[in-house]
């Protein structure tokens, strides 16, 4: 018993103390590196260094107007890619989409929000029009043919998978990349925000991205 | 399947309302609490229902089902989030040992309610019958309430 006493007061204590010294001045090393090299975008959202122009596309929004790169001109598009039969996530994203929207109003920019459907089977646009609208009077729901919505998804990275759950009585559900993709009034994909989303970063980080855009 | 789904959910339901007053130790051992139905946009076919389950008794529980007379069936979920793409995943089940409490929220695990057989709004109140594995039912009321992500005016 003596002995170990004296292992843990010689050796153990002493390494402790050592290691836990060793630890913080890592901690304090690595926020002195992260310091220097994150000076450049103190943002939530994932930037480009140059805003990346979208090959065509052409889809329908809920009233069935076209929704293609000539619509994304002229104003900032925040787009999320969710469906209806998903009870968890998209009607959470939807509410902090709408608490973004909410707290940008004063902001002096023409902000659209969008879902665009990865479940076109199911979502009509009458379905995503009802869908939408509850969360916010001025949010567009969009679809399109799994191909067209294909051609916008593939290139900005969303991915969007059906998943035959035979034991969901919902029949099936799709797996969905859940990040926002900002647009800039050029119609270019401007930044990522990805999971988990809030109101807070969202809206904060899209003010500075509007000021250096100006 | 779905022929078998429904036959199961029958036979929660009918468990339910023949042995509610079986001396079940489950049942006054599990408190649920923070029951709330997220209300959804006119239409929608699929709700999401959360609660906290806490076991207080001194044995493991498992709530193995859960029906609504409101709702054609009722599906535990989980939402997982993987390289930021979301997934549901089904789970059969729900383990709450001794003196732990379960919570299904936002974005983790939830009630997957099919199917309304009425309009719910904001302040209606629907009555969940959570099944657990001893035989024993719970009736829970869970008013149907609009998520608020934040207080912002």
């Amino acid at each position: 018993m003596q002995q170990r006493n004296s292992f843990i007061r010689t050796k153990l204590i002493p390494g402790i103390i050592i290691g836990a010294l060793a630890m913080g001045a890592g901690i304090w090393a690595a926020r002195l590196l992260t310091k220097h090299d994150s000076g450049a975008d103190p943002l939530a959202a994932t930037r480009f260094p140059a805003a990346r122009p979208i090959q065509a596309f052409s889809l329908l929004d809920h009233n069935g107007n076209v929704f293609d790169n000539a619509t994304l001109a002229g104003h900032w598009s925040f787009l999320f890619f969710g469906y209806t039969h998903c009870p968890d996530v998209c009607p959470t994203t939807m509410s902090v989409l709408n608490s973004v929207a909410r707290r940008l109003q004063d902001a002096g920019e023409n902000i659209r929000f969008v879902m665009v459907t990865v479940d076109p089977e199911r979502d009509t646009p009458e379905k995503l029009g009802q869908f939408v609208t509850y969360f916010n009077g001025n949010f567009i729901g969009v679809t399109g043919s799994e191909t067209a919505l294909q051609q916008l998804t593939k290139q900005l990275g969303i991915m969007f998978m059906r998943v035959n759950d035979a034991d969901n009585a919902a029949g099936y559900l799709v797996d969905h990349t859940a990040s926002v993709i900002l647009f800039d009034p050029d119609g270019n994909y401007h930044a990522v925000f990805s999971p988990p989303l809030t109101a807070d970063a969202m809206a904060g980080d899209f003010r500075m991205m509007a000021r250096a855009y100006r | 399947m779905s022929h078998l789904r429904s036959r199961t959910g029958l036979l929660v339901a009918l468990l339910c309302v023949l042995i509610p007053v079986l001396p079940a130790r489950a049942e006054m051992d599990l408190v649920v609490s923070d029951a709330w139905i997220r209300e959804a946009p006119p239409g929608t076919t699929v709700l999401a229902g959360y609660l906290k389950i806490t076991n207080r008794g001194v044995a493991h529980a498992t709530v193995s089902g859960v029906s609504a007379d409101d709702f054609s069936s009722v599906e535990i979920h989980r939402t997982v989030m993987e390289n930021g793409v979301a997934r549901m995943l089904s789970a059969r089940q729900l383990e709450i040992p001794a003196g732990e409490s379960f919570v299904l929220e936002p974005g983790g695990y939830h009630l997957m309610l099919f199917n309304p057989v009425r309009p719910l709004v904001a302040g209606d109140t629907v009555e969940l019958l959570l099944q657990i594995r001893d035989g024993a039912c719970l009736a829970v009321n869970a008013p149907v309430a609009r998520m608020t992500v934040d207080q912002h005016p």
